[in-house]
């Protein structure tokens, strides 16, 4: 039965036999001829016997801080799944935040339609807002929260009206959100509360052109103007935390002059290009960001922003998460509704929550080692997220400014204003009053 | 419900942007994968690396991963040129450095083989045998030729098919075959000595 022949066709299928890569027939033949053939029993023992040595090579864990980077890495290169399932509100803000973070940096201008702007109207006044921020610190929290608000607190600027319409600034609201705008006399704590930590940050915006560039500015000039003429404003009057009485230029919260000086550049360098585009400016929205909403409400959501590296931007990331292009108008409402509903100090955080994924912390004293994952997973990006991250630096880098202007002012501080004394640390907003 | 789906469907998951279907997939395949890589450069550090370039590599090319292809047939070949890559870059040669954590080294060196041997894993009354079989194992597939050990290494520990092997390695099936058997044949050769030791440490 073993035939030379047998034993010639094992050899020339042992690697097969060994590892059971033959057909079931065939096996079954070899697997007959070996039974019967002492010599080719010793063979395959043989080299079984080495396969049961190798088999005790030990499998090492691969260390669990690799898995860790690659998820990581993993959830950076495609953002969305962290939107899977989530509310759209949640959808919006993981993309329109950065975005809005860097619109905002690029000053991206709310007109605020208080009379004692109307000065100011000319040339709408842009507080430089440190992104994340964005979300305008809408009071419309809890009324515990009005303090807390503040923080965040999207610098309404207008400030001084109580109304919540009638403000400028911030009051962003869509309707939806905005409905219920609080009462007077809660915005007021808002606004002077408001300055305080994040306050340098925030003010007013622009959604996009046809929000509002004035013409009398060209555009490519407005960031520019708009900072200079911030610059006057801080300093030469009274710093405007908010509520300033109409006649003196209000400034609206203005930003110190460092952060403008900082945030110049960024401005300058974004705007400078773009024109403004006559879209069809509403009317120029009387006040706030609720109005002007409100004001489009019927019109064709717009994804014209006004500036080409956010419309870019905003081109590409929709593209990317295969959703419509996200329109100013969304942003704000998502933004302010997520603000309102975290407070806007967390709107950062959960912005960072997102695109870091564990690695960020909820707690803002920790958001450096946010930065440092960050980086981290920067080291190795795509091209296709270079859009983003540049929308990220640019909000970090404002962010940090942000920070360090208000510390600076924490110790000069005391705004004029009343409302704003009242306040504890209204002060940190307020530009630095004074001169 | 993620975990009982197969590589293909997880890879489409991810590339829709599930980043959960990933880590199914970084779970499923990162240890062998892992060993894979650390046995074929024999070195822990540049292992890690490899292990996080591989899959990294997994990501970026995520979008361009074609379902009808095998994933581990992808993901293996990755791997597999990570370290051929990395092997002509340090010109490592078949039992090379053992001792240096970078990998550079040139020649054997018997003395410091225990020290990089891998402990962990192994029950604490065995560990100075296991230790010693590990070491020697270690070595052994370090003597293989680089052709022979990857054979190897995608059979025995990626439990890859001779067909798939030829695939990733680009030479023809009967090429394969013969690798491997040579490799074992070598390795019988350089581990006869243990073979009782080898069953006296299941």
């Amino acid at each position: 039965m073993t035939t030379r022949t047998d034993c010639h066709k094992l050899d020339e299928t042992l690697m097969d036999f060994l590892y059971q890569e033959l057909a079931a027939d065939e096996m079954a033949e070899v697997r007959a001829h070996v039974d019967g053939c002492p010599r080719c029993t010793a063979e395959i023992e043989r080299f079984q016997a080495t396969r049961r040595t190798l088999g005790a090579l030990e499998q090492l864990e691969p260390p669990a801080a690799v898995s860790a980077k690659l998820l990581h890495q993993a959830a950076a290169a495609h953002r969305r799944p962290l939107w899977r399932g989530r509310s759209r509100l949640f959808r919006y803000t993981a993309v329109a935040v950065p975005m809005l973070a860097a619109a905002a940096a690029l000053v991206l201008v709310f007109h605020v339609k208080d009379k004692a702007m109307a000065p100011i109207q000319a040339r709408p006044t842009s507080t430089v807002t440190a992104a994340p921020a964005a979300a305008p610190s809408v009071s419309s929290g809890p009324p515990a929260e009005a303090p807390m608000a503040g923080e965040a607190a999207p610098s309404v600027s207008a400030s001084a009206n109580k109304e919540d319409k009638s403000e400028g600034g911030f009051e962003l609201a869509d309707k939806p959100v905005s409905g219920k705008d609080k009462p007077a006399p809660r915005r007021k704590v808002a606004v002077g509360g408001g300055v305080e930590k994040k306050s340098g940050i925030i003010g007013r915006i622009e959604p996009d052109v046809k929000f509002k560039a004035p013409s009398t500015v060209p555009p490519a000039e407005l960031g520019h103007a708009q900072i200079e003429q911030e610059r006057k404003l801080a300093s030469g009057s009274a710093g405007g935390k908010a509520a300033q009485p109409a006649p003196p230029p209000p400034a609206p919260r203005s930003v110190a002059a460092d952060e403008e000086q900082g945030l110049k550049l960024q401005v300058r360098g974004a705007q400078a290009p773009q024109s403004a585009q006559p879209t069809p400016a509403p009317s120029k929205p009387k006040g706030g960001v609720a109005e002007y909403l409100e004001g489009r409400k019927n019109e064709p959501p717009s994804t014209t922003y006004r500036t080409p590296e956010i419309n870019e931007m905003s081109k590409s990331m929709a593209q990317k998460h295969e959703i419509a292009p996200i329109s100013p108008d969304d942003v704000f409402r998502d933004v302010l509704t997520s603000a309102r509903e975290n407070n806007c100090p967390r709107v950062v955080e959960r912005v960072n929550l997102l695109e870091n994924l564990r690695y960020a912390s909820r707690n803002p004293q920790n958001m450096s080692e946010a930065y440092r994952h960050r980086a981290d997973c920067q080291r190795n990006p795509s091209d296709k997220d270079n859009d983003l991250r540049r929308a990220q630096q640019l909000r970090y880098q404002i962010e940090q400014r942000a920070s360090e202007q208000q510390r600076a002012r924490q110790k000069p501080s005391k705004a004029a204003d009343a409302p704003a004394a009242a306040e504890p640390a209204p002060a940190q907003a307020a530009p630095p009053a004074k001169k | 419900m993620l975990h009982s789906e197969t590589d293909e469907a997880l890879m489409a998951r991810y590339q829709k942007g599930d980043v959960r279907a990933f880590e199914v997939l970084l779970a499923r395949h990162r240890k062998p994968v892992y060993n894979f890589i650390y046995r074929f450069v024999g070195d822990r550090a540049q292992a890690e690396d490899l292990l996080q370039e591989t899959f990294l590599r997994v990501i970026k090319g995520a979008e361009s991963y074609q379902r009808e292809a095998k994933f581990t047939t992808w993901l293996y070949t990755i791997a597999r040129n990570q370290c051929v890559d990395l092997s002509r870059r340090m010109k490592l040669r078949r039992a090379s450095s053992l001792d240096q954590a970078t990998g550079h080294g040139d020649d054997h060196n018997g003395a410091t083989l225990l020290d990089v041997v891998p402990d962990g894993g192994a029950a604490v009354e065995r560990r100075a045998m296991d230790s010693e079989l590990q070491t020697r194992l270690k070595a052994a597939i370090e003597q293989l030729s680089e052709e022979q050990r990857e054979v190897f290494l995608m059979r025995e520990f990626l439990n890859m098919q001779f067909k798939e092997i030829a695939e990733v390695t680009g030479v023809p099936e009967n090429t394969v075959k013969s690798r491997m058997r040579y490799a074992l044949e070598k390795l019988r050769d350089l581990l006869e000595d243990y073979r009782e030791l080898a069953r006296a440490a299941p």
